[in-house]
């Protein structure tokens, strides 16, 4: 026992993914963005078009914070009088706070930009849930942008992730987008004859998107008969767990270096 | 929700093709198909499928889905024949009264005679159990079956406890009702209720009262259809914790005009099963149905969204088969939607529909005409930098929860993941401190003798949310502290200055352990002039990663002495195989030779561990005895 050892040191696997994608992104030409984890409900809620007492808001279980109702600001945010303070459910909020900030400053589209960031759901965890994960959301918005650059976009993401390019899209519901679409790669491991890893399908079911709801762009200040666009969104964790065979989410918000320290 | 086939086929022409075919179309097209389940036994299969808020008003029924399976196969739908409805003369309409329009605006009560609680003919038992719905009597079952078949939930109460007139009303405060599962509610005041003149008969669109329940001895009955308005409904849902059938449907704002359809649909079924029955005329209805909107679509917007070209006669073929009325226009089309499908009302709607029945898979995969390079976020860049440094000097990056105890938030989570974490927190260092202590367990399973680690991450606090950075070690032993600390020390000076930081906290829980944070908006302005080259260092790792145990590990030391011509790897080679698969890893932590002396001395931790189960020290033993005696035999070892 007499050197110094120094271990080297490690990323977190989901750092590595941020990093990853960030980098592909910046060459597409999008802008990497930063956002609040703790937010309004008109960012998080209604300026992406999820109305009050609507059954859609069921679709994402919400931390809520304990604020003065009737407060104009809380917590550094400002908000209006009577609207509640939350744990955003998913990055899409910060396609509305980078959009109202643009038009804010004049800036018109076109808007490139990806959000890289941790979300909460208040669901019962289990190796595949967790309370806290971290998303990546894509925002694309021009006079032309269609759904084919959706696919063209997302197909450079999987091969950069997974070394897949075989995407389809198939028909969904998101209030914040329309259409909306589920996204499914082609299953890594066997692709697409059928194996464990797909449930022998032959496709991943790996994130939501869709073109961005006039709803959305009209809360936002963007004239939504002249732009239009497309968002994305999914779940790093689970793109983790798949690319390097992680079998439990919870291992990655325990600090635990016998999974940090394998990367 | 559960669809039978069977069900299904009573309304299309053709049958459609394979279930493996329906199956995948759906999923892709329309709806995803969560279980398919075949009952061969019934000649059946049955499809659960998740029909998402959107399509919930018109999906979620057996015509609904037949309705669409219609449209992506391009098949015929056919409407089952209905049994006329004579209402007896002799009878007067039941008095209905609606308080409040905006939250009830059609109100269908019908009374029946002569009617007889029976049990249900086997074909109708069936056909709900099939589903999943349990049959109850002949009167509930042709309710829940309407409900099944169109989409309409409807009510059935004995007319002879009905006293008065039938009132949809707002609830009195403090008003009870006892449901007819025997809840006893006390409803808030802003519920909407049916009552008669006495009391409460049920809550509006999500569960009825025992005050009129319709029992063995009831002969004549009051069935109702009705509509009531969607948020009323979830908020009464979701403030008593009763969701029903009715409920899910309600709150999904059902089109108005199911009100009559179910209604007609439900006398036609009792005229068949009971044709000696009474029934009076419906309560009339005063409300029309709302038109439906005109959609102007451009072809043109049309196309740029999808991002294919489209020929107009087959984007008019796609909406007929979605049962919209398209006509041409200068630019485009002009689109009436069925009046079943509330959820169309935009061009982009129109979209959505012409997208999934040309085909998504028809749609290429193109770059955006984006020319410039990226930017990233000065903050984010240097989150990033800060990794790398931190890393390059062998620290291991950790997250750790943004929920806190207590004594380390001040912003309050109002639904708490757990009670005992019901703040937010204020630091990153209570989430390092006790990482480093659970690591520190793992140390021998890890291979390393300190724990250097970091975490940068968001914290909240009274006047808003931050970005810190944190970062811990904790020795080995006393002994080691005097090389570890002050190594970490020379870290954070590094730190400092490389990045700008100022305003440190720290804290020394122990004398092995040290953690300190800052706050990362209070760096030098320089720091936050970031380029994308740095991104250029991140890459995805290969590798496998390798599960890891939740049962404890249990180390055990072998030193030996073996002549100098024996090489570590045939060392380490003997320990791996004689360990055998419970031996995780093993580390070289001592080598010692004495001049003059044919000999070195090593000493190996081996650490051993189980997948499935808590390892015992005999079992243990068991394994260091074969590695001392092949050490022995084919090394020559002296162990020690």
């Amino acid at each position: 026992m007499n050197a110094t050892h120094t271990p080297s040191g490690h990323m977190h696997p989901v750092t590595h993914l941020i990093g990853t994608i960030s980098h592909l992104f910046t060459t597409l030409g999008f802008d990497v963005v930063d956002g609040p984890e703790l937010e309004t409900e008109f960012y998080n809620f209604d300026a992406l078009n999820v109305p009050k007492d609507h059954p859609a808001r069921d679709m994402q279980d919400t931390f809520f914070v304990r604020a003065d109702e009737g407060a104009t600001s809380a917590f550094g945010l400002t908000k209006r009088a009577g609207e509640k303070l939350l744990l955003r459910t998913h990055t899409s909020s910060v396609q509305v706070r980078y959009m109202t900030e643009k038009m804010k400053q004049g800036i018109l589209p076109p808007y490139a930009m990806v959000v890289p960031g941790k979300v909460f759901r208040n669901e019962a965890t289990d190796a595949t849930h967790e309370a806290q994960f971290h998303q990546v959301e894509g925002l694309c918005i021009g006079t032309d942008i269609s759904m084919a650059h959706l696919k063209g976009v997302l197909e450079k993401l999987f091969t950069e992730i997974f070394g897949v390019s075989v995407i389809r899209f198939r028909s969904s519901f998101f209030p914040f987008t329309e259409p909306s679409v589920e996204v499914d790669m082609q299953c890594m491991k066997c692709h697409g004859d059928g194996c464990a890893v797909c449930k022998h399908t032959g496709w991943i079911e790996i994130m939501g998107a869709g073109m961005v709801h006039p709803d959305v762009l009209t809360a936002c200040g963007v004239d939504s008969t002249q732009y239009q666009g497309f968002a994305f969104g999914g779940g790093l964790d689970r793109m983790a767990m798949l690319r390097w065979g992680i079998d439990d989410v919870r291992l990655l918000y325990s600090g635990d270096l016998r999974v940090v320290n394998q990367f | 929700m559960k669809y039978s086939l069977q069900w299904i086929r009573e309304y299309l022409t053709t049958p459609p093709p394979s279930t493996d075919e329906l199956v995948s179309l759906l999923s892709r097209s329309a709806f995803e198909v969560e279980e398919v389940v075949h009952m061969p036994s019934l000649h059946d299969t049955v499809l659960d499928i998740k029909v998402l808020p959107d399509r919930a008003h018109d999906a979620l029924s057996h015509r609904g889905m037949a309705r669409e399976i219609a449209a992506l196969f391009d098949l015929a739908v056919m409407t089952p024949l209905q049994t006329p409805y004579t209402p007896d003369p002799s009878l007067n309409h039941v008095p209905v009264q609606i308080q409040d329009e905006q939250r009830s605006n059609r109100y269908i009560a019908v009374r029946v005679d002569k009617v007889a609680v029976t049990p249900s003919p086997t074909w109708l038992v069936q056909k709900l159990e099939t589903i999943g719905a349990r049959s109850i009597n002949v009167l509930v079952d042709i309710t829940n079956y309407v409900l099944f078949d169109m989409g309409q939930p409807m009510h059935v109460f004995d007319a002879d406890k009905v006293q008065g007139t039938i009132s949809v009303r707002v609830a009195q405060p403090g008003e009870t009702m006892e449901t007819l599962d025997g809840r006893m509610l006390t409803l808030f005041g802003t519920e909407t209720v049916i009552s008669d003149d006495v009391g409460v008969l049920a809550l509006a669109g999500v569960k009825g009262g025992k005050k009129a329940e319709v029992t063995a001895e009831t002969t004549s009955v009051i069935f109702e259809s009705a509509h009531f308005q969607a948020s009323h409904t979830r908020q009464s849902s979701m403030r008593h914790a009763i969701k029903t059938d009715a409920s899910k449907r309600f709150e999904n704002g059902i089109p108005t005009f199911f009100a009559e359809e179910g209604m007609l649909r439900a006398l036609s079924l009792l005229l068949q099963l009971q044709p000696m029955v009474r029934i009076s005329p419906l309560t009339p209805t005063l409300r029309e149905s709302p038109p439906m909107p005109h959609i102007a679509v451009s072809h043109e917007r049309l196309q740029s969204r999808l991002g294919v070209p489209l020929i107009k006669e087959e984007v008019i073929q796609l909406l007929k088969r979605v049962r919209c009325q398209v006509t041409h226009t200068d630019t485009g089309y002009l689109v009436i939607p069925p009046h079943d499908r509330l959820d169309l009302s935009l061009p982009e709607h129109v979209s959505e529909e012409v997208g999934r029945l040309y085909g998504y898979d028809r749609i290429p995969g193109i770059l955006p005409p984006v020319t410039k390079q990226g930017v990233l976020d000065p903050h984010f860049g240097l989150a990033l930098r800060m990794r790398q440094f931190l890393t390059e000097r062998g620290y291991a990056e950790v997250f750790t929860y943004s929920f806190a105890v207590v004594g380390e938030g001040d912003v309050e989570v109002m639904n708490p993941v757990g009670k005992d974490r019901p703040r937010l927190r204020r630091h990153l260092t209570p989430g390092i401190t006790r990482a480093l202590e659970h690591n520190f367990y793992q140390a021998p399973l890890l291979g390393v003798e300190d724990i250097f680690i970091f975490e940068i991450g968001h914290v909240f606090h009274a006047d808003g949310e931050r970005a810190h950075v944190a970062l811990g070690v904790r020795a080995g032993t006393k002994k080691r502290a005097k090389v570890a600390l002050p190594i970490f020390n020379a870290h954070i000076e590094a730190l400092i200055l490389e990045f700008g930081l100022s305003g440190v906290t720290r804290a020394d829980p122990d004398p092995l352990t040290s953690v300190v944070e800052f706050d990362m908006r209070r760096t030098r302005s320089d720091s936050l002039k970031s380029s994308t080259d740095e991104l250029r260092a991140y890459t995805l790792p290969e590798l496998r990663y390798q599960s890891v145990s939740p049962f404890p590990f249990i180390a055990r030391d072998i030193a030996m002495f073996v002549n100098k011509t024996v090489e570590t790897d045939d060392i380490v080679r003997v320990l791996t195989q004689a360990g055998g698969p419970l031996l995780v890893r093993h580390s070289l932590f001592d080598r010692f030779e004495k001049e003059g002396d044919a000999r070195v001395s090593y000493g190996y931790r081996l650490v051993f561990q189980s997948m499935e189960r808590t390892l015992t020290d005999e079992e243990v033993l068991g394994i260091m005895n074969r590695v001392t005696l092949r050490c022995v035999k084919e090394l020559g070892a002296e162990v020690r």
